[in-house]
């Protein structure tokens, strides 16, 4: 018998500005999650990073490619205290919304995590595209994820949304 | 909301521009920042202020026979009543002894429509979409 594919575990609409965003208790009965985050910033730098399980150690990498309009790149950061999933050129913006979208595969399981996140910010005439793998070297089923701003807040009205696949 | 299509044109070209618009909105509310391979090189550009969005791409009528493009679209928050971001990413997959090339585009888009999305009509950019071409779109619940 058909069932859902996506089903949503939770979504958190800010109702004021905050800095993260923490999806906890995530249940371990599906195989991969996928979080959208779509929304603004009190600055350009306010763009997301993830953690999960509350870890801040150094055991997250990731390798994004990045298109800023004029020029394709990458880059890549190793043993970071959170996972970016973005180029080095990414930005939000205080008035137009932008979109990251994080798949993140076999996260119950006793292996360490991959992750394949996209960010999407134009800002008609500026911005970027960017998609990106990341690595946390955790080998424990992931239960909590928080959403990070780099600095600065995510700003009221931003959506998190959270699916169990 | 997701869209997915896999669609061919019957312009006499390798790889075509399919033009997107939402809502019947020919203002200049469009604009996009793409990232492209081409089985040679990766390149970056952008459209501002445009009156359409033509920064997606599918087999033309040159590509290797009984082949079609993929795209995704997903639109998040597509009721919203501000500016709308979406994000796509479509291949163009050919292989010919000729030359020509096959393509892989991945794009951050803005729509600055201030209304929630009702519609999405796609278009090849010259011609007509080939028999078979096909287009998917999904509704995705957060609750």
């Amino acid at each position: 018998m058909a069932t859902a594919t996506m089903v949503p575990i939770a979504t958190q609409t800010l109702g004021s500005a905050a800095a993260s965003i923490t999806f906890s208790s995530i249940p371990g009965t599906y195989t991969d999650l996928r979080l959208v985050l779509t929304g603004t910033g009190s600055a350009a730098s306010s763009i997301p990073a993830l953690r999960f399980n509350g870890d801040s150690a150094t055991n997250y990498s990731d390798t994004p490619i990045e298109g800023n309009g004029t020029a394709a790149s990458s880059n890549g950061s190793n043993s970071s205290n959170a996972m970016w999933l973005w180029g080095s050129s990414a930005s939000a913006s205080t008035s137009i919304p932008t979109f990251y979208a994080v798949d993140i595969f076999s996260y119950a399981g006793s292996t360490n995590k991959t992750a394949l996140g996209t960010y999407a910010g134009d800002f008609n005439g500026s911005g970027t595209v960017d998609v990106a793998v990341g690595l946390w070297r955790s080998t424990a089923a992931i239960t909590s994820i928080t959403l990070l701003a780099l600095t600065g807040t995510f700003s009221t009205g931003t959506i998190a949304t959270l699916w169990g696949i | 909301m997701k869209l997915v299509a896999s669609a061919r044109g019957d312009t006499a070209i390798i790889v075509a521009s399919v033009n997107l618009k939402i809502n019947g909105d020919t203002a200049t509310n469009y604009s996009a920042t793409y990232l492209q391979g081409n089985s040679s090189t990766a390149a970056s550009g952008r459209t501002s202020s445009s009156t359409a969005d033509g920064t997606m791409s599918e087999d033309g009528a040159n590509a290797t026979a009984s082949t079609f493009g993929a795209m995704e679209l997903y639109f998040p928050n597509y009721n919203s009543t501000g500016s709308k971001p979406f994000f796509d990413i479509d291949i163009t997959e050919h292989n010919s002894a000729s030359g020509g090339f096959s393509l892989i585009n991945t794009g951050s888009h803005l729509y600055r429509g201030a209304s929630g999305i009702t519609s999405i009509t796609l278009t090849p950019s010259s011609g007509n979409f080939v028999q078979y071409s096909n287009f998917y779109l999904y509704g995705i619940k957060n609750s």
